[in-house]
């Protein structure tokens, strides 16, 4: 086991880009595998590689244990990147790096995502529902955007008036 | 030793309310930790906890709020708090729902609901009411987040809140508040 410290912001780190991974050499090998062993002793269900303190495009994301609704299990890519959006959805997300506060994010309700496997092989896959929020909460760690940048609405604002 | 108040205020809306409030608490050196603010109606009010300074008395804040408290047409209360009751990260009592009840306007609803919750130890934690559509047929919606304890039935309260839905005549909805932590 090599279960890392979890980064908190004000970190740099978690608002800094992450690079785009060249090869899946060693570094990037035990990067996964402490990702892996982080993501299991925590209580979140996906993890970005730069909240382990490594500035690479490597997320995991592992909603089975929290959701009955069709999923894909354990997902490790790598230079993950969103090629389209559909729908929308607000749900309350918080952050291992942000601790004690959650907020009202907006986000799409089904993606197309795309990277490599930790063998290099490139993989697609689409993702909805939770699965799906997941995924776009962990692909905005590789850019340095927190779901404090995302925050749709105040979780007492139910009742805002519409202007015409 | 940290000393912490709570100040509640409200006052008719305008622009430069929070500003004038917290160049009180900047001047005299606050800290503000937790707030809520919003408007009801015509009408602004706020809730701040705030940390005091070593030297400053909370009633020299409120002598140093005069100015603005008249300027601003502000009601002001404060309430010292003490280091414990001030202290973050209160482990939640349970699992958070969200339950919606609206109909049309009568007296009770809001009292007859809560009843029932504080009945089985839900406590309410956030709480929003309004009276909405036409003057002549009012409707009421009032959503409540609450904290159900782990060892109150869902299905139980679900049926307790049916048979208060009937007698009240107002409908409805419980369900749990989506998150996650990611
Ligand atoms: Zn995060």
């Amino acid at each position: 086991m090599a279960v890392q410290k979890i980064i908190q912001y004000p970190h740099p780190i978690l608002k800094s880009r992450s690079e785009t991974v060249q090869t899946i050499d060693e570094r990037v090998v035990r990067i996964i595998k402490n990702l892996l062993d982080t993501l299991t002793a925590s209580p979140g269900v996906a993890i970005a590689a730069p909240q382990i303190g490594e500035a690479d495009r490597i997320i995991i994301c592992d909603v089975s244990g929290k959701i009955k609704e069709k999923n894909h299990g354990r997902i490790i890519l790598v230079n993950p990147l969103i090629r389209h959006r559909e729908g929308k959805k607000i749900f309350r997300e918080g952050c291992l790096s942000v601790p004690d506060y959650t907020g009202n994010v907006s986000r799409a309700d089904k993606v197309w995502v795309e990277g490599l496997d930790q063998e290099g092989r490139p993989i697609r896959l689409i993702a909805e529902g939770f699965e799906a929020l997941a995924l776009q909460h962990e692909i905005d760690h590789m850019d340095g955007i927190l779901f404090l940048d995302r925050i749709a609405s105040l979780s007492t604002d139910i009742f805002r008036r519409k202007t015409y | 030793m940290n000393r912490f108040v709570i100040i509640t205020a409200a006052g008719p809306d305008r622009p430069g309310i929070v500003a004038g409030i917290t160049r009180v608490l900047y001047k005299t050196g606050c800290n503000i930790e937790d707030t809520s603010m919003t408007l009801l109606r015509g009408e602004f009010a706020m809730m701040l906890i705030v940390k005091l300074p070593q030297r400053l008395k909370v009633q020299d804040l409120e002598h140093h709020f005069k100015a603005v408290k008249k300027s601003l047409g502000l009601a002001l209360l404060m309430k010292p708090l003490s280091v414990k009751e001030a202290r973050r990260n209160k482990k939640p009592a349970g699992h958070p729902f969200i339950l919606s009840v609206y109909g049309s306007d009568h007296p009770g609803i809001v009292y007859r609901v809560t009843r029932l919750l504080t009945s089985r130890a839900i406590n309410v934690t956030d709480m929003n009411t309004r009276v909405i559509g036409p003057v002549r047929k009012p409707i009421y919606v009032m959503v409540l987040e609450v904290e159900i304890p782990e060892k109150v039935r869902i299905e139980g309260l679900k049926t307790a809140l049916r048979t208060l839905q009937k007698a009240v005549k107002v409908d409805m909805a419980l369900h749990p508040v989506e998150s996650a932590q990611f």
